[in-house]
């Protein structure tokens, strides 16, 4: 884990170098190495976890990619019987001139078994205190419209919503694309709290940085 | 780094038309462009490249190969042209050309920090850590930034981790890579969280415990900031490594002041004590036990710490953690495997799971959490301990049916739980055929009655009482497997699908069923489960 967050850390410096924006490469990652690091992923994200139909099963690539660029904002809770009890992702992004720079929750998920313990509470204060370790102004996460329980969840948490992010989630099955609370809580840097003053209207996914 | 200049701006805003139809999926119409392009200025290398990657896009793939290598044998400079082949090759999976590709524009363009690091981005791709190792070093050479020296280091490292023969990864590659590292720590010229993480791994590998011990715990150790606990962990791991008990133990019990819930501690804090007892080590002074603090090593001191954890989350007005519960009978079980005598102190470990059910029942998590200490009740006691647990469940009246239902989802959760408790003990399975009918009638009922706590659930949310109807499934599985009577199966089946109407997202329903029906060989049925 140490060398891939050096990798993480030097490749992200290659990339923002490297003007890709004038073609978007269509190929897919390589697969041979990304089997190689799923030994050691363990495979967490294909148990009871994310069979809950809220949470969303990305590639491995994608998981790798969090793994490489930010492993502190990886965590992972394990039962004292070796089971998942849940997990957390994230990552930090944004200009810091524009007090943008941030805490963003990509993924949060609680097994069934081991919900109502607070868990998701214990992971979220960990990411929040990871990002004020990195001067970041607020914590950011994207959630469905619909999904009220998580949604009543992050308020209790001190979150509120920002802006709605129009048809953010694209639907798998012919069924409409669905709409997202973008919801921040402002950490110690924002000591004005300007982050979190909500926008009226809402946005498109192309107008989001 | 000129290349990208006002020198390419007239071919920028020629390209760009072409960039944006392949950026759009528009193949046809790339081409197209390009090939206009071209007819104007036949030896605009880049259009040749993004034509080729429309005709690779579009399924011609020996055609944009040629048209690539009529490009890439001239060893192309610009930008563009090697941005772009570099995409077309990792789409056609041909990763090896764009190595080829840097190796020439470097040796035409040799002080290009650009041109190197693309060229150690393209060994990174095929995995050849000894090419890697050197670009990281000539980028260094090139231009003297820390990250390229890094990734000198970095790949001596994975040829180390990748070397079929271990002692070359022992004798050469780790010290030529620890060498290395120190030359800067000397130098004073480490700079990144990411250098000292690389640093530690390597003395890691190398078993350099002491040394790796001794630099997390100076001033290096301090930039070990992104990962929480990130310094106090690796001291833990490198604790254990060297079996300085002594330190491991002031170091657990510290963390579990801080953070209760912490298993990993508590199984370390034991471990360590335990150590100690079979040393028969004393601390050598009063003052100081070591350098994390004061160390415990009587069974009385381990005794003393879990019962005033357990205190203090009595006290607590907030949620209770469970750590502490669970480490008593963790305890318990350790000096049991001892002989210990002294386990008594913690009590009897029925009336402290007694206790556990009592602040946790209402948990899902309450069965995982205990089946992990049930061996420490004697069979004699399953029963007894099942019939007291039934007493702390709160249910209604006895109506028609003769069941007593939970008022509430917590009541019914608790009441849950005692059922998977029963099963896991082993006493549903020694019901004779009659009991386990008349076991699955009951929790049927439950079930059934469980559902109004359902009523406005989401459908992407589980109901309260699935629980129920999969262990109705299981019980049907049972007879089946006891007596043959498929009639035991087809229940099951008509039960499962009916809690999938009710709960249609739960998985383990959908789960159990794919196998039952694949053992029926009716393979077909659920192909389109979602």
């Amino acid at each position: 884990m140490d060398n891939s967050s050096l990798a993480g850390s030097l490749f992200q410096r290659w990339l923002a170098r490297n003007k890709y924006s004038k073609l978007r490469s269509a190929a897919p990652r390589r697969q041979g190495h990304c089997i190689e690091c799923m030994k050691h992923l363990k495979l967490y994200f294909y148990l009871h976890s994310n069979l809950d139909p809220l949470t969303e099963t990305y590639g491995i690539p994608f998981y790798l990619q969090y793994l490489a660029h930010w492993p502190e904002y990886f965590i992972v809770a394990e039962a004292p019987g070796g089971e998942l009890m849940g997990y957390i992702m994230g990552k930090a992004e944004g200009s810091v001139a524009r007090e943008e720079w941030h805490g963003h929750v990509t993924a949060l998920s609680v097994a069934p078994e081991f919900r109502r313990l607070g868990l998701a509470a214990k992971l979220m204060e960990m990411l929040e205190e990871i990002s004020e370790r990195k001067g970041g102004f607020f914590v950011d996460l994207f959630v469905r419209v619909s999904n009220q329980v998580a949604v009543n969840m992050y308020k209790q948490l001190g979150y509120s919503v920002y802006r709605t992010v129009i048809e953010y989630y694209s639907a798998s099955n012919g069924e409409p694309d669905e709409d997202a609370y973008d919801m921040r809580k402002a950490l110690s840097s924002d000591t004005e709290k300007k982050s979190i003053v909500p926008i009226p209207h809402p946005v498109r996914p192309e107008d989001i940085e | 780094m000129a290349a990208r200049g006002h020198v390419q701006d007239p071919n920028d805003r020629r390209l760009r038309p072409i960039y944006d139809y392949l950026d759009n999926g528009n193949n046809k119409m790339a081409i197209q462009q390009a090939d206009k392009l071209l007819k104007k200025h036949k030896d605009l290398h880049c259009a040749k490249v993004l034509k080729a990657i429309g005709l690779q896009r579009t399924g011609k793939q020996d055609e944009a190969f040629s048209l690539a290598q009529e490009v890439a044998t001239l060893e192309p400079t610009d930008d563009n042209s090697l941005q772009a082949l570099t995409i077309l090759y990792r789409e056609m999976h041909r990763p090896e050309l764009v190595t080829k590709l840097y190796e020439a524009a470097v040796k035409k363009v040799p002080l290009s920090e650009e041109y190197h690091s693309h060229l150690f981005m393209a060994y990174a791709r095929v995995g050849e850590y000894k090419k890697m190792q050197q670009a990281g070093m000539a980028l260094y050479k090139t231009v003297p930034k820390n990250p390229y020296y890094f990734w000198s280091v970095m790949s001596l490292v994975m040829q180390a981790i990748s070397a079929q023969d271990e002692k070359l990864a022992q004798t050469m590659f780790l010290p030529l890579a620890e060498r290395m590292v120190e030359k800067m720590v000397k130098e004073e010229k480490i700079e990144a969280e990411a250098e000292v993480q690389l640093y530690f791994m390597i003395l890691e590998r190398l078993g350099k415990y002491v040394e790796a011990l001794d630099m997390v715990r100076g001033p290096l150790g301090e930039k070990l900031t992104s990962e929480l606990q990130s310094r106090e962990n690796k001291c833990m791991m490198m604790y254990q490594r060297l079996q300085l008990w002594p330190e491991c133990n002031a170091l657990s019990y510290k963390l579990l002041l801080k953070n209760p819930d912490e298993w990993q501690f508590y199984l370390s804090y034991f471990d360590s004590l335990f150590h100690l007892m079979d040393k028969s080590w004393s601390p050598p002074n009063e003052e100081e036990h070591c350098v994390e603090g004061p160390v415990q090593t009587t069974v009385a001191e381990a005794v003393k710490f879990v019962v005033d954890r357990m205190e203090e989350e009595d006290k607590k007005d907030s949620r209770p953690l469970r750590g502490p519960y669970m480490a008593c009978l963790e305890l318990i079980h350790r000096l049991r495997q001892r002989g210990c005598p002294d386990e008594e102190e913690l009590g009897d470990p029925l009336e402290l799971m007694l206790q556990f059910f009592g602040k946790f029942g209402d948990k899902p998590c309450c069965i995982t959490d205990l089946k992990i200490y049930l061996h420490l009740l004697p069979p004699e006691q399953h029963t007894q301990f099942r019939n007291r647990l039934g007493e702390l469940v709160p249910l209604g009246e006895v109506g028609e049916d003769g069941f007593g239902f939970p008022g509430d989802t917590k009541a019914l959760q608790r009441h849950l739980c005692v059922c998977q408790l029963s099963r896991v003990l082993g006493l549903q399975h020694t019901l004779d055929t009659e009991g386990k009918l008349c076991l699955i009638t009951e929790l049927k009922a439950h079930y059934h009655y469980g559902l109004q706590f359902g009523k406005s659930c989401l459908k992407t949310e589980l109901q309260f009482s699935d629980t129920y109807c999969l262990m109705v499934a299981h019980v049907y599985i049972d007879l089946w497997t006891e007596t043959g009577d498929e009639n035991m199966l087809w229940q099951c089946l008509g039960v499962l699908e009916e809690g999938l109407s009710y709960s249609p997202s739960n998985a383990q329903f959908k789960l159990l069923l794919l196998l039952l029906f694949c053992r029926l060989g009716a393979f077909h049925t659920y192909s389109t489960t979602p």
